[in-house]
């Protein structure tokens, strides 16, 4: 590699849409990546398909593709954008290996575009499983033992000389995925039968398992000159056997000696140099605590997930340092950003400690086993900042906002909850998402560090910290009231809150804030500042603990104008809750920017845009709840707060911050409430003379019943104030009712159930609009293409609408206006419908901002947060444009599904979202914009594949038109008799298999063989769902798309039509942008 | 298992700041002593051990101390030289292993009183902005004002009394095939020691009493001065010696070492505002443009203006631009400010020792020549 300052423009590929494993932690470092770029004076195209991404905005990179991450539409895009350099070390494992595809199929020889940062060769040394344990031995280190093998036979001779347990991974795939634990002959072969079909090679690696070992990793940066520095180091929690992104993980290290630390950095050095890159990387390391001896894992020659969370640990920039040093850069050309005179080549030294906890939704995924091993399962993850470890575990814990708030005490009694005792021995030897609550049931058990420590290997160290918790806790229960000044103060260093102390004293949060006020126990704000007070540093990044000395000074509240605002964000990503919230935060950060008024930003999620700390004036690395924002506003004294766009979690404190005097900035408490507590909203609608499902509410099992006979069946069933449809249910009858009741009961909780009359068969539209108070703006009208039933999140949809009426659009319109102006909407509304024979129902009011504003953003070409900020600070709204204008382009966005990470769920989608991301698809056609979204979902159909059919007699008539589509095109029908004979009388062959019923097994072996590639199964009733399941469980192990409803179906036909007619064409935002008439030019 | 229940201490500044934690460790109270932090995240007990920190309070920056215990190898002396030593957090347990031990009983053990709970960022960063400043500590029994006048009754500590507090006892190590070192203790880390052994060379160590005299007259293939606590200008004599053996016998001078080099050299030193103390200090190397980080620990450095003597300059600070080395292959000079030995800290510039094993090889038949 020699010098690249001739770079003149460079390619930067994204990640794609979130997936578990590969979280919006690239937007951070994508967007970081492509400013850093900008600022070296070089043209930036970039491609992604995620819309909900900051580094997809059309203001930021020169050209911006949102198009699907393919080998075909990165060839086109290199086809059109001349670029001389790709950057692929910033988009996870799918960036490296579409620059891996892009070599290997010669498009980059071809266009003479190369591989900045890293080569095609270091690449493969790096993640070549075989070829890495290679290079680690030569460099004179040690790897676990291992074999490769082919085939089952070929695994079992391995067992000769490499005994069980084994662990079973499939080479060249990413996020683990495929990998497992063997610790039977029985285990062994299902692991090989599985790996040997997943890998891409067909071959499996068989590693010796050193399962409960300590696992450590390091962020290494590396230049051109071979100089390097580690970032940061961080030490798993959770030992060998969980995969480090389902491990607590802390930095820095916790429990190395020195000297053993300076081996493990000496080597990651070593193996970074013979793999051979500029930029940066992570190496992993296990070390057997019982003999000393220390084994490489693995190494990414990219920037990755711990990166992220190595940034915000440290302060360090890593990505745009990164993105600098592919150019050519050599660490000590660089300035360290937090303090601007000293150089880059440096490690930062950390004077708090960090702790990582991973936020999993096993509880909407039923059948997913709780249980965690090699393969990564978590949908997001919190970080919180502490002098201790215990102070910063206590606020990462809460920081999740989970049902199990805080560590200690709260809500339920964690000591009654996991028991008896052989429950919680299984709860602490099979790691699983509650193990650190069942550590501290054992420890209020009364078992010893010994005994925990034997069953889940956890180092003592952090055991004995998690007992000092319970120890204090039952100190502070036999205390006297009130609790002695320095006894409380010690509470707070260790990480309780005031509503854990509340809990464990019978007073409410509000009391225990009095009593330290009253003690003069104030929280004390400390910066991170990368070098540990060495150097007087100017960042504005700072953490909150209890200390002697406050590092930022009370401010004052400005008496006129609007000067400092709080922006809340969205906590950790969550199926319901996540990007894309990010993505309005940083938004807003950016709207208050240019009109000069400081932002101060309170998050928790390492993985953000918005916890970088140039984004707001100032950045909180807080949890997003209560007490640490009542602390942040009584330091900072701002003139407002913004919840609006962080979703539902600071909608939800609402409440409690009005109460305090903080002005809440943006349509006022009173009318959140209005249009979220159901009973006032429908009130508000009947008043406005707007039709909605009727409602009615339960508290008991008997009301439940009778409301539902009242409503008349189907009626959907939802706990009160939930995002994303957590725990709702469809029921058709009494049967049905009833099996669903037990568990909603259980649910509920926080108020009584509620009933709405299912509209039945309706489409669905969602509506984002902005308003000033009186004007409104309509962002856009969204058509979803499934019906409604599916949650909004799960369905793809399209704007402009496609199929409704231009009259019911209009309606739609109207009426989201006049909604918003009856709650005086000052900000962001998301309205949802249901159109059924031309009449419209809403669903649904969302006083804030939505999943769908950043797609609209990026569809329309406006910066709706920006001017939902300014109505919200008191601008007018430059119009009242109460209808949208036409646009002369498509933009469809589709769900991603976990499934293939949960194979053992079943793939049905109803009211509860269980999509972890989205991809948006744009296009000339509805047809094309659809079929890139697919691509871009990962829905990859081979031409002429067999499609396989399981539909409801009552489906039967609708499935017949894209039945014949799809034989048309030369796809092979794969039927049951009943279709297969409706299929015939219309001139459609297809192969007829037995039902499953019948006990025969064939179609689930075509499935699983791969021979069928497409999977559409309707059923009637929730009974005949049920026993297609089998069905939709090999589609989801196979990782075939399964189509649920007929309107997906018909999409997808359209879809795939187009393809045929020709290759995709792609084009860039901006130009898109360019296309659209004035009323987009007008805003900002 | 928390310190609340402790018996309270103070550490009140000589600028009369104070800060208030608990007392652990030797009760040998109250002390007094140049108070300064390090910034190392790993390898406390390396760093309490290092006899450089002799006549000083030592702050640690990393917020929790103590997670790992000790173990009996991993100390750079027997004796702790550190007057005492300033934590956020000394962690009430360790993570066990064979061997290992608490921090809280070598602290009683060796005599080093400390103090926890303390806000140690607030002090590190009024040391910081007030640069290096005395500080005493104590306990119930000694009130604010006693503390106040113990830290303001003497300014920084002398150096010919701290070097010869901790200047070890002469003595000498198996013959060995690679040639024959001497090596100047003047409160010498033993690990320097160790790398030079690792080189394949039998040791002579003299302390700080040594003459040139007897160094000629051992017929040493190489001389090494150790690190050592205090100011250079404090210890003339050592000075004066080296330099009567400059340009007569290769010269490795490290931290305090380099800086005696220095001043024999006619160069100067001068206090620092408040040193270089940590394990990620990075420094460019001269000649290659690479840059190392290095684990480092002084107060004073050498003047630029060394250059005047005739020397090159190897390395510098990354950051501040302050000398980190300087050599002359002439004269077979090579001196690091930084720590090449580590322990703790990164041993990315372990070469400087085979570097200059590898220079100094044949340089007597040269001579003889
Ligand atoms: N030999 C092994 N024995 C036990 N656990 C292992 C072994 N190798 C890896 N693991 C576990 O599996 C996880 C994933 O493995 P890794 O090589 O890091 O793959 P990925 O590419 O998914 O990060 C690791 O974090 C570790 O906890
Ligand atoms: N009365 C109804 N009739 C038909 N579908 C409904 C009805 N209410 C809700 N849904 C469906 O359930 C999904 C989730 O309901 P919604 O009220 O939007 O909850 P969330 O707060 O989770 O967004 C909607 O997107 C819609 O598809
Ligand atoms: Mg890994
Ligand atoms: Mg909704």
């Amino acid at each position: 590699m020699s010098r690249r300052f001739d770079t003149k423009s460079v390619l930067v590929i994204g990640s794609g849409p979130i997936v578990i494993g590969q979280g919006c932690e690239f937007d951070y470092s994508g967007t970081q990546a492509v400013r850093a770029l900008i600022e070296e004076g070089v043209r930036v195209v970039l491609v992604n398909s995620n819309p909900a991404t900051i580094m997809t905005d059309p203001g930021l990179a020169h050209a911006t593709y949102i198009e699907p991450l393919t080998f075909e539409t990165c060839e086109a895009i290199l086809e059109r954008e001349h670029v001389d350099g790709i950057l692929p070390t910033l988009g996870g494992q799918t960036a490296l290996n579409l620059a891996v595809e892009l070599a290997e199929r010669g498009t980059l020889e071809r266009l003479g575009v190369r591989l900045i940062g890293v080569d095609l060769e270091a690449i493969r040394r790096a993640e070549d499983r075989s070829e890495f344990k290679r290079l680690v031995e030569e460099a004179g280190y040690d790897t676990p033992r291992s074999g490769m093998a082919n085939s089952v036979a070929e695994a079992l001779e391995l067992l000769k000389w490499l005994p069980l347990p084994l662990i079973v991974r499939p080479s060249f795939t990413l996020g683990g995925s495929g990998s497992g634990f063997a610790r039977t002959r029985v285990e062994l072969v299902a692991a090989v039968e599985q790996g040997v079909r997943r890998s891409p090679t067909g071959q499996v690696l068989l590693e010796e398992s050193i399962e409960g070992w300590k696992e450590f990793e390091l962020e290494v940066m590396r230049d051109r000159k071979g100089n390097h520095a580690v970032i940061c180091s961080i030490e798993n929690f959770d030992p060998m056997g969980v995969h480090t992104g389902d491990s607590i993980t802390v930095a820095p290290v916790q429990t190395l000696r020195d000297r053993e630390y300076q081996l493990m950095r000496e080597a990651a050095f070593d193996i970074v140099d013979r793999v051979g890159m500029w930029g940066g990387a992570n190496v992993q390391f296990a070390l057997d605590p019982a003999t000393g001896r220390m084994v490489v894992i693995e190494m990414n020659p990219r920037v990755s997930r711990s990166s992220a969370l190595a940034s915000k640990a440290t302060g360090y920039p890593i990505a745009k340092i990164a993105a600098k040093l592919a150019l050519g850069y050599t660490l000590s050309d660089l300035p360290n950003d937090v303090v601007g005179w000293i150089s880059a080549a440096f490690e930062p030294a950390l004077d708090y400690v960090v702790v990582k906890i991973p936020r999993w939704n096993f509880e909407k995924f039923h059948g997913a086993a709780d249980v965690l091993g090699s393969q990564m399962k978590s949908v997001g993850e919190v970080m919180a900042v502490g002098r201790t470890f215990n102070e910063a575990l206590q606020k990462a814990m809460r920081s999740l906002e989970s049902d199990v708030c805080d560590l200690a005490a709260t809500g339920c009694d964690l000591g009654t909850c996991i028991s008896p005792q052989e429950v919680l021995a299984r709860k602490l030897s099979r790691p699983n998402s509650e193990r650190l609550t069942a550590i501290m049931a054992a420890c209020r058990a009364g078992m010893t560090t010994a005994e925990i420590h034997a069953l889940t290997k956890i180092d003592p160290w952090f055991l004995d910290n998690i007992r000092a918790i319970a120890d204090y806790e039952e100190r502070l229960r036999g205390l006297p009231d009130p609790c002695p000044p320095h006894l409380l103060r010690e509470s707070k260093r260790l990480g309780f809150s005031d509503r854990q102390l509340g809990s464990i004293w019978g007073k409410t949060e509000e009391e225990i804030a009095e009593l330290r006020a009253r003690c003069g126990i104030h929280p004390t704000v400390k910066m991170v500042d990368t070098c540990a007070g060495e150097f007087e540093a100017g960042t504005p990044y700072y953490y909150l603990t209890y200390d002697d000395e406050c590092e930022v000074s009370v401010g004052k509240a400005s008496l006129g104008p609007v000067r400092k605002v709080v922006i809340l964000g969205s906590g950790p990503n969550r199926v319901g809750q996540g990007i894309e919230f990010d993505y309005c935060c940083v938004h807003a950060a950016m709207a208050l920017r240019e009109m000069g008024v400081k932002s101060i930003m309170v998050n928790c999620n390492p993985e953000t845009v918005s916890t970088d700390f140039d984004v707001s004036d100032r950045l909180y690395f807080e949890p997003v709840c209560y007490e640490h924002v009542m602390a942040i506003i009584g330091k900072e004294r701002p003139d407002g707060i913004i919840c609006q766009f962080g979703g539902q979690t600071p909608l939800n404190l609402v409440h409690r911050l009005q109460g305090t005097g903080v002005r809440v900035l943006g349509t006022s408490v009173d009318s959140i409430d209005r249009a979220e507590d159901r009973k006032r909203c429908s009130e508000l609608l009947a008043g406005l003379g707007i039709e909605h499902p009727e409602c009615a509410f339960a508290s008991s099992r008997e009301e439940a019943i009778a409301a539902a006979e009242r409503l008349r069946y189907p009626v959907l069933l939802r706990p009160p104030y939930v995002l994303g449809g957590r725990a709702m249910e469809l029921v058709r009858d009494h049967g049905e009712l009833t099996a669903a009741l037990e568990a909603a009961l259980r649910s509920s909780g926080r108020g009584p159930l509620m009933l709405d009359k299912f509209v039945d068969n309706a489409l669905e539209v969602d509506v984002d609009a902005v308003s000033d108070g009186e004007r409104v703006v309509i962002a856009g009208v969204m058509e979803h293409i499934e019906e409604a039933g599916i949650h909004s999140g799960d369905s793809s949809c399209v704007t402009p609408p496609l199929s409704l009426g231009e009259e019911i659009v209009a309606e739609i319109e109207e009426t989201t206006a006049r909604i918003a102006r009856a709650l005086g909407v000052l900000g962001m509304v998301n309205v949802q419908f249901a159109v059924k024979d031309e009449r419209i129902y809403c669903l649904e009011i969302n006083p804030r901002a939505s999943r769908t504003v950043p797609f609209v953003s990026k569809a329309t070409g406006v910066a709706w947060v920006k001017l939902a900020t300014r109505a919200m600070l008191g601008d007018r709204l430059p119009v009242d444009a109460v209808r949208s204008g036409a646009r002369p382009f498509f933009a469809v966005k589709a769900p991603v599904l976990p499934f293939d990470k949960l194979p053992e769920v079943d793939s049905i989608l109803g009211p509860e979202m269980r999509s972890t991301g989205e991809v948006m698809g744009i296009g000339r056609t509805f047809d094309e914009a659809f079929m890139k979204a697919q691509l871009a979902a990962g829905h990859r159909i081979a031409p002429r594949s067999q499609v396989f059919f399981s539909v409801a007699n009552r489906y039967k008539r609708e499935v017949i038109f894209p039945a014949k589509g799809l034989h048309q095109m030369g796809f092979r029908l794969v039927t049951t008799k009943g279709m297969g004979d409706v299929l015939r009388s219309h001139g459609i062959p297809s192969r007829v298999v037995p039902k499953i019923s019948s006990g025969d097994r064939e179609v689930l072996n075509l499935i699983g063989n791969g021979s069928i590639r497409l999977v559409i199964n309707m059923a009637a009733s929730r009974k005949a769902l049920e026993d297609d399941k089998e069905i939709r469980l090999a589609s989801n192990k196979a990782k075939i798309p399964c189509i649920t409803s007929v309107a997906g179906l018909n999409a997808l036909v359209l879809g795939l039509m187009s393809i045929q007619r020709g290759p995709i064409s792609v084009q860039s935002l901006q130009e898109y942008i360019a296309a659209l008439p004035a009323l987009g030019a007008e805003l900002p | 298992m928390s310190f609340v229940d402790r018996p309270r201490g103070r550490l009140v500044l000589a600028d009369g700041s104070q800060f208030d934690g608990y007392l652990v460790g030797a009760r040998t109270l109250p002390v007094r002593g140049e108070l300064v932090f390090n910034t190392s995240m790993t390898g406390y007990q390396e760093v309490i051990t290092d006899p450089s920190y002799a006549g000083q309070i030592l702050v640690m920056t990393y917020p929790q101390i103590g997670n790992y215990g000790v173990v009996a190898g991993d100390s750079e002396r027997e004796k702790i030289a550190a007057r005492a030593l300033v934590m956020r957090e000394l962690s009430p347990f360790f993570s066990p292993a064979p061997g290992r031990d608490s921090l809280e009983n070598l602290m009683s053990d060796r005599g080093l009183p400390g103090l926890t709970g303390i806000d140690t960022r607030a002090v590190t960063r009024c040391i910081r902005s007030r640069g290096a400043v005395m500080a005493a500590i104590g306990g119930q029994t000694h009130g604010y004002d006693e503390l106040l006048a113990l830290a303001r009754s003497q300014s920084f500590s002398r150096g010919e009394s701290l070097v010869e507090s901790v200047s070890g006892s002469p003595g000498s190590t198996a013959v060995a095939a690679g040639g024959r070192a001497a090596v100047v203790d003047l409160g010498m880390k033993k690990s320097i020691l160790t790398r030079i052994l690792d080189l394949g060379v039998s040791a002579r160590v003299f302390d700080a009493a040594f003459s040139a005299k007897e160094v000629m007259g051992g017929r040493f293939d190489f001389l090494v001065l150790s690190n050592g606590p205090g100011d250079p200008a404090d210890i003339p004599r050592v000075v004066a010696e080296v330099r009567g053996l400059i340009g007569r016998i290769p010269i490795l001078g490290i931290c305090l070492g380099h800086q005696v080099v220095a001043l024999a050299l006619g160069g100067r030193t001068y206090k620092l505002k408040f040193g270089h103390r940590g394990a990620n200090q990075p420094v460019i190397d001269r000649g290659t443009g690479r840059v190392f980080i290095t684990s480092q620990n002084h107060g004073y450095a050498v003047a630029e203006d060394i250059i005047d003597a005739g020397v090159s300059l190897t390395y510098t600070n990354a950051n501040d631009g302050t000398v980190e080395g300087f050599a002359d292959d002439a004269r077979m000079i090579a001196c690091v400010q930084f720590h090449p030995e580590a322990s703790p800290g990164p041993r990315d510039t372990s070469f400087v020792f085979r570097q200059f094993h590898g220079l100094t090889e044949g340089w007597r038949d040269v001579e003889a020549f």
